[in-house]
């Protein structure tokens, strides 16, 4: 599976990344070399109804209780913007947008 | 008498308890260690005030005859990836410069309860995501045996500063060997527990189903002792045990046990001097009753595959958190949407690493891959889990070397990944398998550097796994290997 700038434009854009050009190039030339290699996997034999390993133990559940939990103002203790009961973000909308 | 930073986590507690010396006298004394071995960038955070106001906590305790815990004193390093509250917690990186947790994770509340004190904070590489402690913010963290050699990662800087008599403990997370690889290149044991033997609560994820915090320490009963310490069911990690951790210090035989030695752990691609110290192990505890079987586990070739595809899509996943919005960096530049304020957020605050395992692990889980990839990587995982299982039919542990080489050199595999990534093809079946897995000394290479042997037990083998570790350091002579000393 080749990946080019293009490739990885597409996956930075997915995982919220920017990426600057040159450094682009270096993950392109990085990740083609290890999907390269990670697709080794593609020549296991494996039965056609193999299992997958999701979990080590049989699903854990517990009753749903409310219980203590963190204090608003520690909640927003690390915020980069907050007031005094929200986090701040960008505006998003437009005045007057739709 | 010897120096208190010589001393073992188990006769410091006792002396303290004793009030043969104040828990105060013990932090000072690894405080002024740190200071003086400040430049192999163990530390990244260290608070002196605090952890001589927590020692004088222990020693007030112990003046009302309270009785503080088995840890009564003990300076403990902890990773910087473990959350403290009222501490930072960087993860080496940019992103969480500023951070300081409003809580504490589940194995620093266990090390209060114990009367352990906090010495600060560990380096590591950037969300522990690399094996040398280079990819980092801040500084790399060097080994004390040797300063132009890594200390290993990503838990180099709790290693290093075991090794180095800076801490008598510390506690680092293992989600590929980043435990077991720093102590076998720093010259210490360290133990990657069973999945779910203790709780993540308050470990900064990187990948969930593999991430297992677990302790360093200068012998295989410190170890045990700091295990014991942190151990067991917490309601808040929904994968935690329920199993009750048996005491791990008891004395025992290796009379009769069987040690599997798996052909694919022993191949080529080991530096002579390593096979030959596994090799010189193996024969000292056959001369002592164990019974060495051959062993295989053929899917092993696959296990750096495989990792390096569950991974890197589990920590694209858990790091989408970093949003800029509720802690952690956000972008001072302008921005016209969320979308981009998040964008350049996250382009300015994680490094070079960490982008390169989002991009990766975003591509392995992105539509039209997902079967090939990460499907298709879980697959070949639970075939793996099956063969290890049947083997540990045959056999009560395995033993292998932790790294095929001794510790490399600062810098000399940063530009290369896939080559860092094939540094951790000894380590990784543990992790992907749910098996506890412990490194220990056995000798050093003509160059001084240590060199680390790694036990493998079934899940839940912890009891086997530390009565044959102990017992072979005991047969061997085989304590922590310390570096040289420096003028003071």
């Amino acid at each position: 599976m080749p990946i080019d700038l293009e490739e990885v434009r597409r996956i930075a854009r997915l995982a919220r990344l920017r990426i600057e050009t040159d450094e682009a190039e270096a993950l392109a030339r990085d990740l083609e070399r290890i999907v390269a290699y990670i697709d080794s996997l593609a020549d296991v034999a494996l039965p056609e109804d193999a299992e997958a390993l999701t979990y080590f133990d049989s699903d854990v559940t517990r009753d749903d209780h409310a219980g203590p939990c963190l204090d608003h103002d520690e909640a927003l203790q690390n915020a980069p913007d907050h007031d005094d009961t929200f986090f701040l973000v960008p505006k998003i909308v437009e005045k007057g947008g739709a | 008498m010897s120096h208190l930073w010589q001393m073992t986590a188990a006769a410091l507690a006792s002396a303290v308890r004793a009030r043969e010396v104040s828990a105060l006298e013990v932090a000072d004394a690894h405080l002024e260690r740190a200071l003086r071995w400040n430049d192999i960038g163990a530390f990244l955070h260290l608070e002196p005030e605090a952890t001589r106001r927590r020692a004088r906590e222990i020693d007030d305790q112990l003046d009302r005859r309270e009785d503080p815990g088995p840890l009564a004193g003990v300076p403990v390093a902890l990773k910087d990836n473990l959350c403290t509250r009222d501490m930072p917690t960087t993860c080496g990186s940019r992103m969480l410069e500023t951070f300081v947790p409003p809580y504490d994770a589940h194995v620093v509340e266990r090390l209060r309860q114990a009367g352990a004190v906090v010495l600060g904070k560990t380096n590591l590489d950037e969300f522990a995501m690399g094996s040398s402690t280079e990819n980092t913010a801040f500084r790399p963290a060097r080994n004390p045996h040797r300063p132009e050699c890594t200390p290993g990662g990503s838990s180099g800087g709790s290693a290093a500063a075991v090794a180095a008599g800076l801490a008598p403990l510390a506690l680092g997370s293992d989600t590929g060997g980043s435990l077991r690889q720093p102590a076998a290149f720093c010259g210490v044991v360290g133990l990657k527990p069973t999945y779910g033997l203790v709780s993540r609560y308050g470990l900064v994820a990187f990948a969930s189903s593999l991430d297992q915090i677990g302790p360093l320490a200068r012998s295989v009963d410190d170890a045990a002792l700091l295990l014991e310490a942190v151990a067991g069911h917490d309601p808040r990690d929904a994968t935690s045990s329920r199993w009750a951790v048996p005491s791990l210090r008891a004395a025992g035989s290796i009379e009769g046990l069987r040690v599997g030695l798996p052909r694919e752990f022993l191949g080529d691609g080991l530096a002579p001097e390593v096979a030959a110290a596994v090799e010189r192990a193996k024969s000292l505890l056959v001369e002592h009753g164990a019974r060495a079987v051959d062993v295989s586990l053929p899917l092993t070739r696959h296990a750096i595959a495989v990792y390096y595809i569950v991974a890197p899509s589990e920590a694209s996943s858990n790091l989408a958190r970093y949003d800029g919005v509720r802690y952690g960096l956000r972008t001072e530049d302008e921005t016209s949407s969320v979308d981009d304020m998040l964008a350049a957020t996250r382009g300015e605050g994680f490094g070079r690493e960490v982008k390169r395992r989002i991009l990766l692990g975003t591509f392995a889980l992105s539509s039209g891959y997902y079967d090939a990839y990460y499907g298709r990587a879980q697959r070949v995982r639970a075939a793996m889990r099956r063969e290890m299982n049947e083997v540990f039919e045959h056999v009560d542990l395995l033993l292998t070397p932790t790294t095929p080489t001794a510790a490399f050199r600062l810098g000399e595999k940063l530009e290369d990944p896939l080559a860092m990534y094939l540094s951790d093809v000894l380590t990784v079946s543990a992790n992907l398998c749910g098996v506890p897995a412990l490194s220990m000394p056995c000798g050093r290479t003509a160059d001084g550097l240590p060199i680390g042997l790694q036990w493998m037990a079934p899940r839940f083998g912890e009891e086997t796994l530390f009565r044959a570790a102990r017992a072979y350091e005991s047969l061997a002579q085989a304590g922590s290997l310390w570096p040289p000393e420096r003028a003071a």
